[in-house]
């Protein structure tokens, strides 16, 4: 097996007094398509923006592609493809000039980049604002540009933060359909998120972080099975009601989570353990048997939800 | 190995760092370009009306004042438009030089942050600016080459050696320019330095530096400045 392409050891960043990266360690290998999970602020961008050679380390050892982005800044960002939280996009420039200039700070040929174009077009389903201004674009066409021209150079790693934060539904899955394919084809994906459900969709390997911290570790299903129970049942019975209702059913199951809204009750069997409590005598206002998530993983970690 | 795999060179191949190492400024500023070019007529329209409008009216009409009143050879010993012509040029040069350089800069880090996205390339960051002040020369000597040709056919150029106004003039907006990015780099997050520096300071340098009279008629002080300088050229 070859090498992996970045190998993180106690990786650290400080600002002043305050830790945002603190001593995480994680190795992500070629063709596979890593996550970084976390609530806001957990240090994902910290941690991606060491990774693309933009931000020095405090501590700690970091390699990407065998080099240290200290010493060969250039020569990694030459291999990497990023799409930052925010997009950067040339708002005066036209879509397939956006993509132009970014082939050439690359150093590629006209001629290449030309071709490169028509493909990435495709792939960002773009081909009809090809003379766009980018300022014209809506959220979802400026996403899909920002990744397209993350592919100009056909990098080693593509580098994603959030992709899809800031979307309505319909572009979110339009952009995961995309990413899906990059995956599907091979591409060396890293990823952050906050979203659980793109963690579960797009990764294969994740990362748990919070407050500069790596929770846990795992694949999407190996989380759920380490730190959660196959199903979970979600009960409503009013605000006032939950908590005492949560005492009593303590004991009916393995585990147990009060939301303000709602308790979760964690079991490998979610239908029984719902009949054997409407039998036992309550009367939740709503009630749901749903799969466990890594949103539960989160909650069982921390104590707090993914998403505040 | 899936598909994408062969199908793809990959940037392993693709990239070659040893050419940005040589040529990532070009490249940054063919970016530049571009953007100027998105405005090309505007760009030529003000490197011709611009100077057209100086010299027909502080030339030419104050110009026929003074040499009304002080004979053809009224300033420094030439006439006032030819006084005047060489120092136009050079404040055209460092106003030019200012704009395209203080504008993307100010773009780059703060409006749509293209810096960053730049920053994120092979690109490093002496490259960038070097790209973006190449582009901002290019510019100038575009302007400066519009305006001198406006001051021959106006008469305002006397002496064989007038064409070195052009240099001399190209050397100031070079100056200019390169001062001007690195204060631009350092106090981006400083919009109305900018407004300061355009009122206060280019402004009365422009006025007073001896471009519309000569200095030396006005004090003892032994001045040498780029406007000085432009003129000697000229006359
Ligand atoms: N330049 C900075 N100076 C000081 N604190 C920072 C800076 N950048 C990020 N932080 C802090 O570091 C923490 C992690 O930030 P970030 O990596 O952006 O988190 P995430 O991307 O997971 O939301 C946050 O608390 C943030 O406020
Ligand atoms: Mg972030």
């Amino acid at each position: 097996m070859s090498s992996p392409l970045i190998v993180a050891r106690q990786l650290t960043k400080t600002y002043g007094e305050f830790t945002a990266v603190d001593h995480i360690d994680f190795d992500v290998a070629k063709g596979e398509s890593f996550g970084l999970l976390g609530p806001n602020g957990a240090g994902k961008s910290t941690t991606m923006r060491m990774i693309g050679a933009t931000l020095q380390r405090t501590s700690g050892e970091l390699t990407i592609l065998g080099k240290d982005p200290e010493k060969l800044g250039p020569q990694i960002r030459a291999h990497l493809g990023v799409v930052p939280q925010q997009d950067n996009l040339d708002g005066e420039l036209t879509v397939t000039e956006n993509l132009y200039i970014y082939g050439r700070y690359f150093g590629l040929s006209k001629k290449f980049i030309k071709n490169k174009i028509e493909e990435l077009l495709e792939f960002a389903q773009l081909e009809e604002k090809r003379n766009v201004k980018v300022d014209a674009l809506s959220g979802g066409m400026k996403r899909r540009l920002t990744i397209a021209r993350g592919l100009v150079s056909e990098p080693e790693i593509l580098m994603l933060d959030e992709p899809t934060t800031g979307l309505d539904p319909q572009a979110r899955h339009i952009l995961w359909d995309r990413l899906f394919r990059l995956k599907e084809l091979g591409v060396t994906l890293l990823l952050t998120t906050h979203f659980m459900d793109e963690a579960e969709q797009l990764c294969g390997r994740l990362i748990v972080m919070d407050k500069g911290k790596i929770m846990a570790e795992g694949s999407p299903a190996e989380l759920i099975r380490k730190y959660s129970t196959k199903e979970v049942v979600e009960l409503r019975f009013g605000s006032e009601k939950n908590a005492e209702m949560a005492e009593k059913l303590h004991d009916t199951c393995d585990h147990i989570e009060q939301l303000p809204d709602r308790i979760l009750l964690y079991s490998d069997d979610g239908e029984t353990l719902l009949s054997n409590i409407m039998s036992g005598g309550a009367h939740p206002i709503t009630s749901l048997v749903r799969r466990t998530s890594l949103e539960d993983v989160f909650l069982k970690l921390t104590g707090r939800s993914l998403v505040e | 190995m899936s598909i994408y795999e062969r199908t793809r060179k990959g940037s392993l191949t693709l990239v070659d760092t040893k050419r940005i190492h040589r040529f990532g400024a070009l490249f940054v500023s063919e970016s530049r370009f571009k953007h100027m070019a998105k405005w090309l007529n505007g760009i030529i329209t003000q490197a011709i009306a611009n100077p057209l409008l100086y010299l027909l009216s502080v030339g030419v009409g104050i110009g026929s004042l003074v040499d009304a009143n002080q004979g053809s050879r009224g300033v420094d010993g030439v006439p006032y438009l030819t006084f005047l012509g060489p120092a136009l040029l050079a404040s055209t040069a460092i106003q030019g030089a200012i704009d395209e350089v203080v504008m993307p800069t100010l773009q780059g880090f703060k409006w749509n942050k293209n810096f960053f996205a730049m920053n994120a390339t092979p690109l490093t960051g002496k490259q960038i600016a070097n790209g973006v002040y190449i582009a901002a020369l290019v510019r100038v000597a575009f302007t400066v080459a519009i305006y001198w040709i406006l001051l021959f056919f106006f008469g305002a150029l006397k002496a064989g050696t007038a064409w070195l106004a052009i240099a001399v003039a190209m050397f100031a907006g070079a100056a200019f320019g390169a001062m001007m990015l690195a204060i631009a780099g350092k106090v981006v997050k400083e919009d109305f330095f900018f407004s300061i520096l355009g009122r206060f300071i280019i402004m009365p340098l422009f006025l007073f530096s001896g471009t519309f009279y000569p200095t030396l008629n006005n004090a003892d002080i032994p001045s040498t400045n780029w406007m000085d300088l432009t003129a000697l050229a000229c006359h």
